[in-house]
């Protein structure tokens, strides 16, 4: 019992083999980790900028050959990631939190800004069971729609809807995603929602979908998350 | 049926010798509560000061061979935020003793932190004398036996609730420390907290913890910790709270027959959950009944006798 504490709380130093610009300000850091590759969708962990900080970061994908996150550049951590190269080291722990759960039915996938990040192994686990997706993505404006193509590629090989909305109107509707997620709650019957939205700026309104308005919906997984600038917590 | 388990500490009544060591969950009134659902004779909180700090960046935690590496940096809301938190235990935990852990930069702020804690019902306080990484308080404190007797007595004066001392092992002489917490009036002492310690990854050539220095707990410290209570149980007549490492009702039993009267978990609650309390519970029953002991007082130092 006590020879070895947990494995996934152990630090492993992990070498940066890829980087990928995704939109103007998010990267994608890919790496190889066996814990990361059988971490499940929705599922994080901590990524340890040596010098800087160590902070919680959503797995964007969890092959069994590749791991990566994807992360803006906001804050003191995430800038100082964006300035590594491949080759450089970088530390992880986990996989942490408990994921989504998979389901069959008629599903939504609502995602908003670097919400997406959690949401991609979701989607991809999603499509991969033949699940019928209707998938709202959401951006401040087009450059910054993020894994827009990847999903455009899944649609184009399984059945789907996929709809995009930015907020200044350069691409799909214009408005905010969680707007658009409450007219198709209004039209169409889900059987599950899973909503990860996260924006950069505060505004007065909750950009979440209310669940109370629609009780047909047997489960929501619903969470919107404030701006990866202000700390999650100020005691650890 | 008789409990064997009920001990007595500094007038505190525990229905059995395991406590929530503090630093551990001890930041919320719901964790706190889940400790005590799950078995534990009393519970500590977090360190808590006069004022809000932040604590260090991350990483604040480090995993190392047998333990936990921390250098947290007593971040908390400060007493007057938290004591709504010491409230929400006291609302609907009236039989498990809580106890406060408070900090201070000076002897007054221990006094105004202490005073606040007690008035919300914290049925004793454990001075945090040792934390190993922070300037100016903790250790830096514990480590001189005139500054330990000094707040101690300061304490003792202004606050009528048992006083805890947790004692650094961080010392060339920690029954000396011990000695003068309890001749400045002490009522229990805790002992171990975390021992200095860093790491440093191979690699990036960099140290892992934000802070550099932390302080290493779990099992990699027990022996150290076990000597500790065994060389202070001989010199003091106050009860002493074993802490360091106890991850099995083995490790707890160790700590009793070194002199301990109850013992702390904390770094195994990480590693093995809340039900620890519960499996060191039964275990500690199991075997005083094998053995015929009649209470589990009767082992309290008993590998001094005989």
């Amino acid at each position: 019992m006590s020879a070895c504490l947990t494995a996934a709380n152990h630090l492993r130093i992990v070498k940066i083999k890829d980087i990928e610009q995704e939109t103007p300000k998010v990267k994608s850091f890919c790496f190889n980790d066996k814990l990361c590759s059988m971490a499940k969708p929705g599922q994080f962990i901590m990524v340890w900028v040596p010098d800087v900080d160590e902070v919680p970061m959503s797995l964007s994908g969890m092959d069994p050959h590749v791991c990566s996150i994807s992360v803006k550049n906001v804050g003191e951590a995430t800038k100082a990631l964006h300035q590594r190269k491949i080759g450089d080291y970088i530390g992880v722990r986990g996989p942490f939190g408990n994921g989504f759960r998979i389901v069959e039915g008629k599903v939504m996938v609502v995602g908003g800004g670097t919400g997406m990040t959690s949401l991609m192994p979701l989607v991809e686990s999603l499509f991969k069971k033949n699940v019928e997706v209707t998938f709202l993505l959401g951006a401040k404006t087009k450059n910054e729609l993020l894994f827009g193509d990847r999903i455009q590629a899944f649609l184009s090989k399984t059945k789907g809807r996929f709809e995009v909305t930015t907020e200044d109107g350069s691409s799909g509707s214009k408005g905010v995603v969680t707007d658009l997620a409450e007219k198709y709650l209004a039209r169409k019957k889900f059987e599950y929602m899973y909503t990860r939205t996260i924006s950069s700026t505060f505004t007065s309104k909750p950009r979440t979908v209310d669940a109370m308005r629609h009780r047909h919906l047997w489960n929501l997984c619903n969470r919107q998350i404030p701006s990866m600038q202000r700390r999650t917590s100020s005691y650890r | 049926m008789r409990n064997l388990l009920a001990v007595e500490i500094a007038g505190l009544k525990l229905s059995n010798p395991t406590m929530l060591a503090a630093g551990i969950l001890g930041m919320t009134g719901a964790s706190l509560k889940e400790a005590i659902v799950c078995g534990a004779g009393a519970v500590v909180t977090k360190s808590v000061g006069l004022h809000l700090r932040e604590g260090y960046p991350n990483p604040t935690v480090a995993q190392v061979a047998c333990g936990l590496l921390n250098a947290m940096g007593l971040p908390n809301p400060g007493i007057a935020e938290f004591k709504e938190e010491i409230k929400e235990v006291k609302q609907s935990e009236t039989r498990t003793p809580l106890i406060v852990s408070i900090y201070g930069f000076s002897t007054s702020e221990f006094v105004k932190v202490a005073k606040v804690a007690a008035e919300v019902g914290a049925e004793a306080l454990e001075l945090n004398l040792s934390c190993p990484h922070v300037k100016e308080t903790g250790a830096e404190i514990g480590q001189n036996q005139d500054l330990v007797a000094e707040v101690v007595k300061e304490l003792k004066e202004n606050v009528t609730k048992p006083v805890f001392v947790k004692l650094t092992p961080n010392v060339a002489d920690i029954v000396g420390v011990a000695k003068a917490a309890v001749e400045a009036g002490a009522d229990a002492l805790t002992a171990i907290n975390t021992v200095g310690g860093m790491a440093i990854d191979v690699e990036t050539t960099r140290p892992i913890l934000a802070n550099k220095i932390g302080g290493l707990s779990g099992p990699a410290i027990k022996p150290i910790a076990v000597k500790c209570v065994y060389e202070i149980y001989r010199e003091v007549d106050v009860p002493i709270v074993g802490c360091g490492g106890i991850t099995s009702w083995q490790d707890a039993i160790e700590f009793m027959l070194a002199g301990a009267s109850a013992v702390q978990i904390g770094t195994a609650i990480s590693t093995s959950g809340l039900g620890v309390f519960k499996s060191i519970i039964r275990g500690v029953n199991i075997y005083l009944k094998r053995k015929g002991f009649r209470s589990v007082k009767d082992i309290v130092g008993l590998s001094h006798r005989g």
